[in-house]
């Protein structure tokens, strides 16, 4: 078979599906076009923490017979590296897990799995999730596949690089203020934060365990909707799994259905906001422009409380990350640093094994919940969260989506001198869906000065259906040139 | 004069509860039963990503526990995580309730000091998990998984007590009512049961309670209450003296009889208390709590009674109570509460012989109430006779199983077939010739020689009373 690494970068999982079913390569062709493309692109992109080259190698030989009843047979896939999987590192890229072997699968991977879907590796990360550039993973940062010199965005940092690059044909994120949306949108990609409950996070290393929520990132619209549909569902493991993850519309069998007479909100305040890139309010605009053009009608809406966001995430996330890593001493796992006493041997391990950014989220945490902070700051934040969410699911007697800003700057360079206050703020767009549970979608309306752009989509809980026809629509309306997917190696310069 | 003192004290109860499996996974709940950490999986190892699920068991008993104790339910009840770091909490935090238990304002009645019917109001009463079990040894500390995350309930009453007395007999009533409504076994010796006492002392009219001391985790009531009394009188002859007391855990010396002041792991603790994100609010309904009132049987108080006007005397109370045997007792006599007395005097006659003789106790044995009753039921009818239902009483108590088919295995069942009696009769006379004629000839005492051959015959399987019968009748009177 003549499957080219470039030729497999390619290709979607629809396309790579059904040239299997016609047994234009197999299995084990993907598998190790796959395997190619990361030794073309690791060393200078590092967006895979471990590679599962043997496993993969091994699950692919075994697949012999086509099963049609697995939409995923045979097709390789990378998963965020907080996304347990058995007898596979997973590191949730700390230090403090580097030897950390689960001995169980998270549901989402045994979803994959029972798709026929093969393991090809565990993408790099900001550590525990904390980030937002892909630079805070203890096993290096991870660079752009569409310009080296910047940031991939993150937390899911590798899992959009990897896809971007054509290391994997999709990939599994957790979002938890728009950990899939941004980077997905910094490369190109279409990454989904579903409604919270809709996707299990039975097996996930949680960062807020109320905000964190798993998706995919994929190349095209139609491959987003095929995974959903896959990895969604009830799980009787998860208890905040929602009953309605099992009733609610598919996504897949509307995608191609468009957007004549969805009503679609815009807040034309959000394109003017205090520190918005130009560039990225026009692709906004760009998006609003291909929905009308294809029949939705625009309205004006008032998105609320935007400015109180950023202060309320950030005081829940950083309480529940305090409580989430308490587990990680170094007592029955990880790895231990012993320093005589308990106490010592707990602070050599956790002051050794944490990055500098999950020890500053722990301190602030641990502090917001404390004997008298705790009226102040925690239960403050929670209030504001429930009115954004009251506030939020008004929006949507009047309208079907909203459109806004995914990110309010573009993937600046590696390194870059910011502030934490500045990164935190370049959440302020995508954090409004993990407060108030709501389904969101970042999609590109193409490629402005050398770096793709797009928007993103908000819709009522459990009606991603929607937002797949808004992100189709746009997509076909959309060329993205010169993709890192059409390349032959990050130095090539067409 | 010294000043007369006034005694408050409070007591916090923790009890492992009766599941199957653990709080929060479907691991089995029988932390000692097996080796170390193989009840375990990741959720209630708290590995990286694990969740945990409420068990409706324990969810169950908890509200039986509270509505036992007269206590209101909360309709929305939610869990909150405790947040400290040790190496027997494998999450970093224990899965509590704080805000909103799972019953409040319950109340116990005890006997006061007084000698008035004194209710002990009880503030709360919530679940939560239990920690892991550390076993320190040759200078290292080993960890015991299986006990981590079993499900645990804590029952906390009001500075109400007056004494060490009134604390005993507290915590032998609950201890009682939570057996008797099969909530926990509440073994101490194995940590079923765990009471920590509060204990203050103030000037007798004084509105403001005294300084407190914390006595921990007592080996038993007695040493509870030995502890509460020397407490009290440490605190007034402190006091007495001038001095002051500070807030402080202590421990009992049983040997020399006195307190000591324990090393605290937890000087002003800041649990950091907050809603557990991993579990929403949890609902219990009224209809729940509705049907749960009418499957929850008569109080304990309301069962003595009955036993009492029954007939049944106190010796016997005594003794089912002495083997946590009430519960027992009445489930086994559920379907026929009149002859509850029948059921309690086989209870203690033929079961509780077998707790002597097996060293096994009754709530660890492998008979189950409906067994034992199965086989009372075969007695009476006369499908067993007495040697042959302890016979099978015998089997359930050491294996377990049901006492028909054990009964039937063992070919203890007793041929009512008048036939076949008649026929081993006169098979038996027929044989016998020797002793028929001895007893025609007014020897009537080897009659009883010929229904020991019978009874051979019939393999023991004989109801007596009429095989008995249907020899006499086929043996007819001597002649003479």
């Amino acid at each position: 078979m003549t499957l080219t690494p470039q030729q497999f970068a390619a290709l979607t999982l629809e396309e790579a599906s059904a040239g299997l079913a016609r047994g234009d390569f197999t299995p084990l062709d993907l598998v190790q076009a796959a395997q190619a493309r990361m030794d073309r692109f690791e060393a200078s992109i590092n967006a895979v923490i471990t590679r599962n080259d043997e496993d993969a190698r091994q699950a692919a030989e075994t697949k012999t017979e086509r099963d049609p009843s697995q939409p995923l047979w045979g097709l390789p896939i990378t998963v965020k590296d907080n996304i347990m999987t058995r007898h596979l590192l997973t590191t949730c890229g700390s230090r403090i897990l580097d030897n950390f072997i689960p001995p169980y699968d998270a549901t989402v991977m045994a979803k994959l799995l029972a798709a026929g879907a093969i393991l090809n590796g565990k993408a790099n990360m900001d550590e525990f999730a904390m980030g937002a550039s892909g630079e805070k993973s203890a096993y290096g940062a991870t660079c752009n596949p569409w310009d080296t010199s910047r940031v991939p965005g993150g937390s899911s940092s590798g899992s959009a690089a990897v896809v971007a690059y054509g290391g994997a044909l999709a990939a599994l994120g957790t979002d938890t203020g728009g950990s899939i949306r941004q980077p997905a949108n910094f490369c190109g990609l279409i990454g989904i934060k579903p409604t919270y409950g809709r996707v299990s996070r039975y097996g996930v290393g949680a960062l807020a365990s109320s905000l964190d929520q798993v998706g995919a990132l994929t190349r095209t619209v139609r491959d987003n909707a095929l995974l959903l549909d896959i990895i969604a569902g009830h799980d009787h493991r998860d208890s905040t799994s929602a009953a309605q993850a099992d009733s609610a519309p598919p996504c897949l069998p509307t995608v191609d259905d468009g957007v004549k007479g969805l009503r679609i909100g815009i807040d034309r305040s959000t394109l003017r906001y205090e520190g918005m890139s130009p560039v990225l309010a026009g692709a906004v605009k760009r998006a609003v422009d291909i929905c009308r053009d294809n029949g939705a009608e625009i309205k004006e809406v008032t998105i609320p409380l935007i400015d109180y966001g950023v202060a309320a995430y950030y005081i829940i996330n950083f309480c529940e990350a305090s409580t989430n890593l308490a587990r990680y001493d170094g007592v029955r796992y990880g790895k231990r640093r012993d320093a005589g006493g308990l106490r010592e041997t707990y602070c050599e391990t956790r002051g050794k094994g944490f990055g500098d950014e999950v020890k500053r989220r722990i301190m602030m945490g641990s502090y917001a919940l404390s004997k008298g902070y705790y009226d102040a700051y925690y239960l403050k934040a929670a209030r504001v969260r429930g009115l954004f969410a009251q506030e939020f699911r008004k929006l949507f007697a009047d309208v079907d989506v909203i459109l806004m800003p995914v990110s309010p700057q573009p993937p600046r360079k590696l390194s870059a001198p910011t502030t934490v206050l500045e990164d935190y703020l370049g959440d302020i767009f995508t954090l409004p869906a993990n407060l108030t549970a709501l389904p969101s979608l970042a999609f590109p309306v193409g490629v402005f000065e050398g770096l793709p752009a797009g928007a993103q989509a908000m819709a009522a809980p459990f009606r991603e259906d929607l937002l797949y026809r808004v992100a189709r629509v746009a997509e076909q309306n959309t060329r993205m040139p010169d993709a890192p997917w059409t390349k032959e190696s990050p130095e090539d310069p067409k | 004069m010294s000043t007369e003192y006034e005694t408050t004290v409070g007591v916090e109860v923790h009890v492992e509860l009766l599941t199957r499996t653990k709080m929060f996974c479907s691991c089995l709940n029988a932390p000692q039963d097996v080796p170390p950490n193989h009840a375990t999986c990741p959720v209630c190892l708290g590995l990286p990503g694990s969740l945990p699920v409420i068990n409706k068991e324990a969810l169950r008993l908890g509200l039986r526990a509270a509505l036992a104790l007269n206590c209101q339910v909360n309709e929305v009840i939610w869990f909150e995580r405790k947040n400290y770091i040790y190496p027997d909490l494998v999450k970093g935090y224990q899965i509590s309730q704080y805000e909103q238990p799972l019953g409040e304002w319950g109340y116990l009645t005890i006997t006061g000091d007084d000698g008035n019917e004194k209710k002990v109001t009880i503030r709360r009463l919530h679940l939560e998990e239990d920690t892991s079990k550390l076993i320190h040894a040759d200078g290292a500390t080993l960890v015991d998984n299986n006990r981590a995350s079993t499900p645990l309930m804590e029952i906390v009453t009001e500075p109400v007590l007056r004494s060490g007395r009134e604390a005993e007999e507290y915590v032998r009533k609950l201890r009682a009512v939570l057996v008797y409504y099969g909530i926990s076994r509440c073994r101490l010796q194995r940590g079923e049961m765990r009471v920590e006492a509060n204990v203050s002392i103030a000037p007798k009219g004084s509105d403001t309670l005294g300084t407190r001391t914390e006595i921990k985790n007592q080996a038993g009531f007695n040493h509870m209450r030995s502890a509460i009394e020397y407490e009290v009188k440490r605190h007034a002859e402190v006091l007495d003296a001038g001095g002051t007391l500070t807030q402080q855990t202590m421990g009992w010396d049983d040997v020399k009889g006195c307190t000591y002041p324990q090393r605290s792991k937890e000087n002003a603790h800041d649990y950091r208390y907050f809603p557990e994100p991993d579990l929403p609010p949890a609902r219990i309904a009224p209809e729940w709590v509705k049907t749960e009132k009418t499957v929850l049987p008569c109080s304990y108080e309301e069962y003595l009674a009955a036993l009492r006007s029954q007939g049944l005397g106190e010796p016997d109370i005594e003794a089912l109570s002495r083997n946590d045997a009430l519960g027992f007792l009445r489930e086994a006599s559920e379907a026929e509460p009149d002859k509850t007395v029948l059921y309690a005097k086989r209870l203690i006659k033929d079961v509780f012989s077998l707790v002597n003789s097996t060293g096994v106790p009754l709530d660890e044995a492998k008979l189950t109430p409906a067994a034992f009753r199965d086989a009372v039921v075969m007695l009476e009818s006369g499908r067993l006779n007495g040697e042959g239902f302890r016979k099978v009483l015998d089997t359930l108590y050491r294996e377990g199983g049901e006492a028909e088919s054990i009964a039937a295995a063992a070919d203890l069942i007793i041929e009512k077939n008048d036939d076949a009696v008649r026929e081993a009769i006169t098979k038996v006379l027929a044989e016998s010739a020797a002793m028929v004629a001895e007893y025609k000839g007014g020897k009537v005492a080897v009659r009883n020689a010929i229904f020991g051959r019978v009874m051979k015959e019939l393999k023991k399987k004989g109801d007596p009373k009429a095989v008995g019968a249907m020899l006499d009748e086929q043996l007819g009177q001597p002649d003479a």
